[in-house]
């Protein structure tokens, strides 16, 4: 307790005594700015749910940026406390503190941008190139080198980069990426297109790893022999997106050399991904379809790292990314060997006054996805092999299946009510290594009162029925909001099926401004946090957990 | 002037694009490696699970490394973690994990499965074994060790000899571990029923799994005795103790696999 508050205090403290200020340095007025993200948690062993103080009493991920934006040119760094990570930032290499993040911009000219230091970049959807950072999950793979960026020819957008990727704390010099990326919008150099409302663009990206030969080597078990791995591995993205007015398609298909990993068995076999999107909106109305096929596109900057560290590139997530809770119980993760994906979503607006509108207006939203492995994976083929032959239009095992409808309808002018079923199929061995097929029904209410322009109730309740696993599943929520401040929130996630466990929480947020604190003590149940295709093992905790955002 | 620079970036890119790849033949794949001789014998411990779908593969790896080299590799397999079955949680099959295969897995710092530990190092994925005790059987051995293990019933009866190339205070472990032990078994998308299980580790004969103090000096004959009862539901002639000694720093100095036999 005597921890908390200190560390409750000590939020505070800071929160009112920083704020952003200008300065003028050398003539020139600079503005100084920064933001602290900080999640703590106060741990308590509970044998029911499997919560430890393995890892100490205090836990916390911590991060403070400043920077100074001058008229053509910024600077800043950013602090990272990770010495006494949260529950789940447990890889080997994560911990540590430091300045790991610093960097200085500038724009010389008009239409050319250069960075020195550490960045983020994406070429396209991110399928060749996408160095992000995603606090939730711990994934950092910034570039450290440099990058430019040139906007100078109309409708033109060039990008070139080089540099070592973040690991953890470490960049290894051994291990480098460069690429390009070019991005042109026809309709700049088109006068007829101008004209109309046809937009049309194109683009494309080429990236570059050098790798030196793996230390130790890649051995054949059983004989003396090593793998001869190819030094130089990259890949290539071509894309094009065509819109008018409401209608949007959009296609990329991507290509990656030879390069044999952990995540292939180490074969031999190119990579390659194509996807197409088609989408409408207009009228109130809205479609769009996706499918995407990606065969042995994981790219690493170093060939023998696993898990969620040493990644160049990003495939993004083709199925429905829920955010209540017994919905995202069983999240999908993009399977790095190849998939088949596709997504579908349909939704409309009934208006007002009209027979299924009612009075104030109905949202009905159908959504559906499906992911498929390929019919053979790269990892079953021995080593230094050409890898698994996967006919382009065939597809392996269904593991994923989700198709839901949502109805949002205004019952009164204070009272909105969100309806949701969804019907799901997951392959749990599949996907997350091991367990069951699971065939789930889930029911979801979530109701919304106005009390008055001060005062906001809301409650959700859901339900969850299967056969599988750990069976049926309750979940409710209330939350209390006091205008413009606070909010008050209770839940419990109750295992009615099998365990007849409570995972409950009670929480207080605050809203002042640039600030945003959250306290609340409960217990979170273990398993999978996933975000943009790419999950993290989270065990369960109990405890007093803070969290305090701040931007200035 | 712009549309020119731009022409040349774009240019410059593409013509990397051609000369960035370096695709190998199949000829080309595999380089010898010198063979080593040594006195070291290597112990892998080997973090798996019944429910773990990739970790048939790295005990086809092990297969592979036994053949290569003999009784100068030992694996044990230390069933743990959330893909193992508890031992005597099933009337349907045999669970393999021991309730000590979790803390030792904690120890180690084991995050995923598969995963082994090659002489006390840190965790490695499958793809790294080979690779590692090649290397570790380079490094020359300062002891032997030899001894023999006879039982009657349940009931058995070790004698251990450590013959020391110089003097050193650490411990000695000894583990028990099964072969040919008959039980489920993921295997990819595939439950398998009847799998056989071999190196599986069964218990420690030293209270701490990681040993007891042992010390010694220089050209010294260590000569240790200890008793060890079996679970009535083991098979002790499929049987064989597993024995390791460290040093100080916590560096593997040697190993050794002793059958055990039945007492005439």
């Amino acid at each position: 307790m005597k921890r908390f508050l200190t560390a409750a205090a000590g939020l505070l403290a800071f929160g009112f005594g920083m704020q952003a200020f200008d300065a003028e340095i050398l003539g020139s007025k600079v503005e100084f700015h920064g933001s602290l993200q900080t999640d703590m948690l106060f741990p308590e062993k509970d044998d029911a749910i499997g919560s430890k103080t393995d890892n100490g009493k205090f836990n916390t991920n911590t991060y403070l940026d400043l920077w100074a934006q001058g008229t053509q040119w910024s600077a800043g760094f950013r602090l990272e406390y990770l010495e006494h990570p949260l529950p789940g930032f447990d890889d080997p290499g994560f911990k540590g503190w430091g300045v790991p993040y610093f960097y200085i911009k500038g724009r010389p000219v008009d239409g050319l941008e250069i960075t020195a230091g550490d960045f983020y970049e994406q070429f396209g959807s991110g399928i060749v190139f996408r160095a992000y950072e995603d606090r939730a999950l711990g994934i950092d793979n910034a570039v450290r080198g440099g990058r430019v960026r040139v906007t100078a020819l109309k409708g033109v957008t060039f990008k070139a980069l080089a540099g070592f990727q973040r690991r953890y704390w470490y960049w290894s010099t051994r291990y480098m990426t460069a690429g390009a990326d070019i991005e042109a919008d026809l309709s700049q150099w088109w006068k007829s297109l101008a004209k109309s409302q046809w937009r049309w663009t194109l683009g494309g990206s080429w990236v570059y790893n050098r790798q030196p030969e793996p230390d130790p080597a890649i051995m054949v078990p059983g004989e003396n022999l090593r793998l001869n791995t190819p030094r130089n591995v990259s890949a290539f993205d071509a894309r094009t997106q065509l819109s008018y007015k409401g209608f949007n398609l959009y296609g990329e298909w991507a290509h990656k050399s030879q390069d044999p990993t952990e995540d292939n068995n180490f074969t031999y076999k190119a990579g390659n991904a194509a996807m197409l999107s088609l989408g409408w909106n207009g009228g109130g109305k809205t479609f769009l379809v996706q499918a995407r096929r990606s065969d042995n596109m994981a790219y690493r900057f170093d060939r023998t790292a696993s898990g969620n560290s040493g990644f160049i590139n990003n495939l993004p997530p083709f199925t429905t990314q829920h955010t209540y809770t017994l919905p995202s119980l069983y999240p999908y993760a993009t399977q790095l060997a190849g998939e088949w994906a596709f997504q579908g979503e349909a939704a409309v607006l009934f208006k007002r006054h009209t027979p299924l509108g009612g009075r104030y207006g109905t949202r009905l939203k159908v959504n559906a996805s499906l992911a498929y492995t390929l019919p053979h994976a790269d990892k079953s083929m021995p080593l230094g092999s050409n890898g698994a032959s996967n006919a382009f239009f065939k597809t392996g095992d269904l593991i994923y299946r989700d198709v839901n409808v949502t109805v949002e309808k205004r019952l009164s002018r204070p009272f909105t009510l969100t309806l949701m079923y969804m019907n799901q199929f997951f392959d749990k061995a599949a996907i997350q290594g091991e367990g069951d097929r699971i065939h789930a029904n889930i029911f979801v209410a979530d109701g919304r009162w106005t009390i008055s322009p001060k005062y906001v109730l809301r409650a959700e309740l859901q339900y969850l029925n299967t056969k599988q696993d750990d069976r049926d599943w309750l979940d409710g929520l209330v939350e209390f909001t006091f205008a413009p401040h606070w909010t008050l929130a209770a839940s419990d996630l109750w295992n009615v099926g099998r365990t007849n466990t409570h995972y409950y929480n009670f929480g207080v947020t605050g809203s002042f401004g640039p600030q945003r604190f959250t306290v609340s003590y409960g217990r979170t149940r273990a398993g999978f946090n996933c975000s943009g295709g790419v999950c993290r093992w989270v065990p369960a905790t109990r405890g007093f957990a803070i969290g305090y955002n701040y931007s200035f | 002037m712009k549309s020119k620079f731009a022409l040349i970036l774009a240019g410059t890119a593409a013509l990397s694009c051609m000369t960035a790849c370096d695709d190998i033949n199949e000829a080309d794949r595999f380089v010898p490696v010198q063979p080593v001789e040594s006195n070291r014998t290597v112990l892998l411990e080997d973090y798996t699970g019944q429910l773990c779908r990739n970790c048939p593969e790295a005990h086809e790896i092990i297969e592979g490394l036994e053949k290569q080299y003999g009784d100068r590799f030992i694996a044990v397999s230390i069933h743990a973690g959330s893909f193992g079955v508890a031992a005597g949680s099933s009337t349907l099959f045999e669970g393999l994990m021991q309730p000590q295969g979790t803390g030792m897995a904690d120890k180690r710092g084991i995050t995923e499965y598969p995963q082994g530990v090659i002489d006390g190092g840190k965790p490695l994925g499958r793809s790294a074994w080979a690779a590692s005790v090649l290397s570790a059987l380079e490094i020359p051995a300062t002891c032997e060790i030899s001894g023999s293990v006879t039982y009657t019933g349940s009931d058995a009866t070790i004698a251990i000899d450590l013959l020391l190339g110089e003097s050193f205070h650490g411990k000695i472990g000894m583990w028990v571990v099964e072969d040919n032990i008959v039980s489920i078994q993921q295997n990819g998308a595939q439950l398998v029923m009847q799998y056989t299980h071999n190196n599986v580790w069964r218990g420690s004969v030293t209270p701490d799994v990681w040993g007891e103090d042992v010390s010694g000096n220089l050209g010294e004959k260590e000569e240790l005795a200890f008793n060890y009862t079996l679970d009535k539901t083991w098979k002790p002639e499929n049987c064989k103790l597993v024995v390791f000694v460290t040093n100080n720093n916590g560096d593997y100095m040697q190993a050794a696999s002793i059958p055990f036999k039945a007492a005439e």
